[in-house]
């Protein structure tokens, strides 16, 4: 009981310095429900319904997705990396196409950013959004104005997107490519090496099985044989995977040629498990664990 | 029978990839996607500034009294920097790496010297072509920081995929090593406390 108390008040103390130590640090990033968040409340609501509805007219007109938050200050951080922040979180733009647009403004501090996302940077240069921001922001700003430097600005910013070229949408290919050569890149690397290997492995192995058995038991055998070629192949590549493959393949290099020996009862339905060697059966199923390890624990010769 | 041992095989083929896939092999493969691309990207930054640093010099050149000494180390720094040829690749390897580091960090200060002296000069600030200059310059040095930080990143999240248990053994059967990082390029120049003169500058 007082241990549990003793838990629960080491908890709480966690809890609340924690809540505490975040409250110091970075200011947190309100969550994106509007075209326009008005945090610092400098907007009416008349005017701020028509910033939205210029927004949102652009958005289902032209695509480009531009959004304006207005915050009280933006904390110890400089207003390019609250932004930063921001953009990262809100992921603005058409899926696959990616042209959004943030606008931050940090009233007390006086600080505005234009950052266009990166479908719109060749629309939008570094010099165009501080041009807009000298031209359409500041003066209206240093006077109050909120709302009409954010009308002018907005629209300096929409007639140089539609005036720009026209972003695309290149994500999902890029993607697919890149998908594609990952594809590719595994096939390369390593599926296709390891398939090839194997089947090689799994003749030889079998060969040598086939060998081992004249003077060993059967299970015995495929013992020698899967320990050997794994051996051989940790000697030859040094990889863990290709010995691991080879010690499976080698332990079920019988499988060939039992399904080589036994074609009629294995087609006619029945005496799947037939009755030889007895002994290798549960060492068949240890070894492989699957279906197939199941098929080949009969193990006729 | 023929049927079975295609069965045998495909199954096999199967619980390989189950195993591969268990053991990250494909996270290694998205990792590694992911750093090359951020890799480029920060290359690609780096490429734009030393594309600006002609652009720039020839603006302050036209102010006639400009300080040589800050002009002469802007110019020497890019012919430095760009004369270090680099690809995503070369960025695995620690020595090209550093070699690359330090000639871009010797840029970025000359650079941000050059800004600081062009202060004093009320003709060139007067200049619409050289505040152009100056806010692409400002946006460029922005985006080789994020693609820094973006780059150090998912060389961390790659090496620590590398390091940890079960993936360190993927690792170690295919040869993944651990990359190379990006470091502070003035190290040594943060550590030593801030000299403030204000007799002559």
């Amino acid at each position: 009981m007082s241990m549990r108390f003793t838990l629960g008040v080491f908890l709480w103390v966690h809890l609340l310095a924690s809540w505490v130590h975040a409250d110091t640090s970075l200011k947190t990033i309100p969550d994106y429900h509007a075209h326009v968040t008005d945090m610092a409340r400098v907007l009416s609501a008349a005017d701020r319904v028509a910033l939205e509805k210029q927004l949102a007219d652009f958005e289902t007109q032209h695509g480009s997705q531009i959004e304006v938050l207005i915050v009280p200050s933006t904390g110890q951080e400089d207003i390019t990396e609250y932004t930063q922040r921001v953009g990262d979180r809100w992921k603005l733009g058409r899926q696959g196409v990616g042209d959004g647009l943030l606008v931050v403004v940090a009233v007390n501090d006086h600080r505005v950013r234009i950052a266009p996302y990166r479908a719109l940077e060749a629309a939008i240069p570094d010099v165009l959004a501080k041009r807009i921001i000298d031209k359409n922001m500041v003066p209206a700003f240093r006077q109050g104005d909120y709302a009409g430097g954010l009308r002018d600005a907005l629209q300096s910013l929409q007639t140089a997107i539609l005036s720009g070229e026209q972003p695309v949408a290149t994500g999902s290919e890029a993607s697919q490519k890149t998908w594609e050569a990952q594809i590719q890149k595994i096939w390369e690397n390593f599926v296709g090496p390891a398939l090839v290997a194997g089947f090689l492995a799994f003749l030889g192995l079998s060969a040598i099985r086939q060998f081992l058995s004249r003077f060993f038991s059967q299970s015995l055998a495929a013992l020698i044989t899967a320990v050997l070629g794994a051996m051989v192949c940790w000697r030859l590549s040094s990889n863990v995977w290709f010995s691991g493959l080879i010690l499976v393949l080698g332990y079920f290099s019988r499988l060939k040629y039992e399904s080589h020996n036994r074609p009629i009862s294995r087609e006619s339905g029945h005496g799947v498990f037939r009755s030889g060697n007895t002994d290798s059966q549960p060492e068949a199923i240890s070894g492989g664990g699957g279906d197939s390890a199941g098929g080949g624990a009969s193990g006729r010769w | 029978m023929r049927a079975y041992f295609l069965f045998t095989k495909t199954v096999l083929a199967l619980t390989l990839c189950a195993m591969l896939s268990a053991c990250g092999y494909n996270e290694f493969q998205r990792l590694d996607e992911q750093a090359n691309a951020d890799a480029k990207e920060l290359l690609n930054q780096y490429k734009r500034r030393d594309d600006l640093v002609p652009n720039l010099v020839a603006t302050v050149q036209g102010e006639a009294s400009f300080e040589k000494d800050t002009l002469t180390k802007v110019i020497e720094a890019r012919a430095k920097a760009t004369s270090i040829q680099v690809s995503p690749e070369t960025l695995n390897n620690p020595e090209a790496l550093k070699k690359f580091q330090s000639a871009q960090g010797e840029l970025g200060g000359a650079l941000s010297r050059l800004m600081v002296v062009s202060e004093r000069y009320p003709t060139l600030n007067a200049n619409q072509g050289f505040s152009d200059l100056r806010v692409q310059l400002e946006g460029t040095e922005n985006r080789i920081a994020l693609a820094t930080n973006r780059y150090i990143k998912s060389v961390q999240n790659y090496n620590v995929l590398v390091r940890s248990f079960p993936s360190n053994l993927t690792a170690m059967a295919m040869g993944y090593k651990t990359k190379e990082g990006f470091t502070v390029d003035n190290e040594a120049e943060i550590k030593k406390a801030p000299r403030v003169n204000f007799g002559n500058p």
